[in-house]
């Protein structure tokens, strides 16, 4: 699996959650849900957790919208999630357990249309280089990158 | 890339208008600003530095930014790209809960395609101060699909109702604030003339205003006025020479007096009896109106107000120059206090309208899949009709809100959508809620033709719903299709399941015997709609039809498949 993924998101999800600010984001290690989360529902309680990682199960998933529907529901109201996938490039095809990739805007509306307050949303470039160089990266939409967005539960 | 979202209660409004002339609308929005910025709500307007509203906002000490408007027409046309480039970029600063209202027909062209180059909106208010645009095919397309649509006055806003089913109007009432209302009142001068009644006029000279039959009609009823003041500035020169030349021809030059622009009303209200609206029927609600109740003035309109504010005042309607000379002869209705008026003409139902839509958009609730809009009927639409005859029995799979049903007898919709369904039936057309997930609930060669546009990429199983395809057409029936070819901006719609090249989408029918007719890239850039409904084909136009073969064109593949015999 892990040499599959020639460009490995975690890396880039710890740098997002450093860089956010948001403290309550990884703090708990068991609200990270990654590729190796695939069933639903969450074994989580209605409002029981104030932060939650998504990076991995949204592009396996053939139905995102439930996803975000379960997040809604553990999160208590007010609580940050940070969701990452990955952007629509042709790399993603590399990974055979991927069924689609995201934009910007697709990550976006998923959590917006579902009464989500979307805070800030980007692009992270996968590339490990020096800063100035990754932030060029994070533009150019040809090489591996994922999309993120954090939003609030309403 | 980092973006941060502005916070929510920032409400702001702006203003954008061409200050072309200084009518009605104009004042109106001079007046909208004052009572906002009161209110303690940011506005801005964004007008021409040198136009005379600029030059009165400023006056007022209103926030004025310099936007141009150029006309849509050469030779100004050259203009239009740094005009716009300007507005977007005024516009980029808006925060998505400023309420940015169009006060004209142009200023709503304008901020329409500005904002479509946008990624993020703030709320766009199309304000219709006339009915004109409701003729106009462009700009209904326009209204379909952006901003929200309020007309000022209950006509107004019926008529956009009648011409853009389904479309939310919300309506407005024209105002006065407070302050204003009071100094009008205080003004307020008793009736001039015992005998026949002096009839003011305050408009502008246009065709629209209805000056000339105006005259018609008083020249046929000479008794029952004394004379006529018309205060208009001649704003269409052909026009004001043929008011004055009529008035000669009638011999009326020395009881009807063409006044010119007036700026002092309470001098021109002294020395009338009544106010009478000649309007013909393509505008909001007048101003004066309000005014001349103010001032003790009995109004007369030619076109009756339909709205609630307007009952029980001692306002009357005519269409005949009987029924004006009627109206002339009634007693003037009961004078009316400041107070009493503001009731019915105060600012706080537009101040409400525009805080509901300000706050509508800022609530995620709101929010649509973007996929929502291409449901409604496209420019294009005789690139999908044309595959099949009118008395054709179509099923249409995925169908929206049905559009297509329109260009057939015999039509049915089958859509999962059950907000789309109960829109589609509203509008007449026949839908039913159905899973495509599921077998069709009709019979084996049941239909001559089947559409199936925009679904296939929605779909788990798509081979699945072709099969189900051909087995309700008849031997010979064909099906049209069509879906996004493998782009980057599929994914840019996260219910989009997966998307197709030509060589995929013709073998998905292929594989399920259908034979493949013809096949190919249609163009869906952002606009394309807009553009192919102004042709008279109502299809893509050829040139840009023909740029979906180069891949860098956002383009759908499509197919026209038959059941063989």
């Amino acid at each position: 699996m892990a040499r599959r993924m020639a460009a490995d998101p975690r890396v880039a999800v710890e740098t997002l959650v450093r860089e956010l600010g948001v403290e309550r984001l990884g703090t708990d290690p068991s609200a990270v849900l990654d590729a190796s989360h695939t069933e639903l529902p969450l074994p989580y309680a209605d409002g029981s957790l104030d932060a939650l990682v998504i990076a991995g199960p949204l592009e396996r998933s053939a139905d995102p919208v439930a996803w975000v529907r379960e997040i809604r529901r553990v999160l208590r109201p007010g609580s940050p999630v940070l969701a990452v996938a990955p952007d629509a490039g042709r790399w993603v095809w590399n990974d055979p357990d991927v069924r689609r990739p995201y934009t910007r805007k697709s990550l976006r509306l998923l959590f917006a249309d579902h009464q989500f307050s979307v805070r800030a949303s980007g692009y992270r470039s996968l590339a490990r280089v020096p800063r100035p160089l990754r932030l060029a990266l994070d533009r150019f939409p040809g090489r591996p990158r994922v999309t993120w967005v954090l939003a609030l539960r309403p | 890339v980092t973006e941060t979202e502005p916070c929510a209660g920032s409400f702001a409004v702006w203003i954008l208008d061409d200050g072309l002339i200084m009518g009605g609308g104009q004042r109106f929005a001079l007046r909208l600003a004052g009572v906002l910025r009161r209110s303690g709500i940011q506005t801005r307007l964004l007008a021409p530095a040198d136009s005379a509203l600029a030059e009165e906002a400023r006056r007022r000490g209103l926030d004025v930014a310099d936007v141009r408007f150029p006309r849509l027409l050469p030779p100004a046309v050259t203009r239009i790209p740094a005009a716009l480039t300007g507005l977007r970029r005024e516009l980029a600063r808006a925060t998505p809960n400023t309420v940015v209202i169009g006060n004209t027909a142009r200023c709503q062209a304008y901020a329409t395609s500005s904002l479509l180059t946008m990624r993020r909106w703030p709320v766009l208010v199309h304000l219709m101060h006339e009915q004109d645009s409701a003729n106009r095919r462009t700009a209904r397309a326009v209204y379909r699909r952006f901003g929200v649509l309020v007309a000022v006055g209950e006509n107004a806003a019926q008529t956009y109702r009648e011409r853009l089913p389904g479309v939310e109007v919300a309506t407005v009432s024209n105002f006065l604030d407070m302050a204003e209302m009071r100094r009008i009142e205080a003004a307020r001068t008793p009736a001039p003339s015992p005998g026949a009644p002096v009839v003011g006029v305050l408009a502008r000279l246009i065709p629209e205003k209805g000056v000339l039959e105006l005259v018609e009609e008083l020249a046929q009823i000479p008794d029952a006025w004394s004379s006529a003041r018309i205060a208009a500035p001649p704003q269409d020169v052909e026009y004001t020479r043929a008011v004055r030349g009529r008035i000669a021809a009638l011999g009326l030059t020395d009881r009807i007096h063409l006044l010119g622009e007036v700026s002092d009303l309470d001098r021109f209200f002294a020395e009338v009896d009544v106010l009478v609206v000649p309007s013909v029927g393509n505008e909001g609600q007048p101003t004066v109106i309000i005014e001349s109740l103010l001032y003790g003035r009995p109004v007369i309109v030619r076109r009756h107000l339909w709205a609630q504010r307007f009952e029980d005042l001692p306002i009357s309607s005519y269409a005949q120059p009987r029924e004006l000379a009627s109206a002339l002869a009634a007693a003037p209705g009961p004078q009316l206090s400041a107070e009493e008026l503001e009731l019915r003409f105060g600012a706080n139902e537009v101040l409400e309208t525009l805080r509901r839509l300000g706050f509508a958009a800022s609530s995620p609730i709101t929010a649509r899949p973007s996929y929502f809009d291409w449901h409604q009927e496209p420019g294009y639409y005789r690139d999908v009709t044309r595959h099949f005859a009118t008395t054709d029995r179509i099923l249409d799979v995925g169908c929206g809100t049905a559009w297509i049903g329109d260009h057939f007898d015999d039509y049915v919709g089958i859509d999962d959508s059950e907000e789309a369904v109960e829109q589609a039936r509203a509008r007449g057309r026949n839908a039913l809620v159905h899973s495509v997930n599921e077998p069709f609930p009709f019979e084996d060669s049941s239909f001559d033709g089947v559409v199936v546009k925009d679904l296939l990429e929605h779909v788990r199983d798509p081979a699945a719903v072709v099969r189900e395809i051909r087995r309700v057409l008849r031997p010979g029936g064909r099906v049209f299709a069509s879906s996004p070819d493998a782009q980057r901006w599929v994914w840019d719609d996260y219910t989009h399941m997966r998307p197709f090249t030509r060589v995929g989408y013709r073998r998905l029918f292929a594989d399920q015997g259908l034979a493949i007719e013809t096949d190919g890239y249609e163009s869906v850039m952002p606009g394309i709609g807009l553009v192919s409904g102004v042709t008279r084909r109502r299809r893509r136009p050829r040139l840009l039809a023909e740029l979906a073969r180069l891949p860098i064109i956002r383009r759908n593949v499509w197919v026209l498949a038959r059941r063989p015999d």
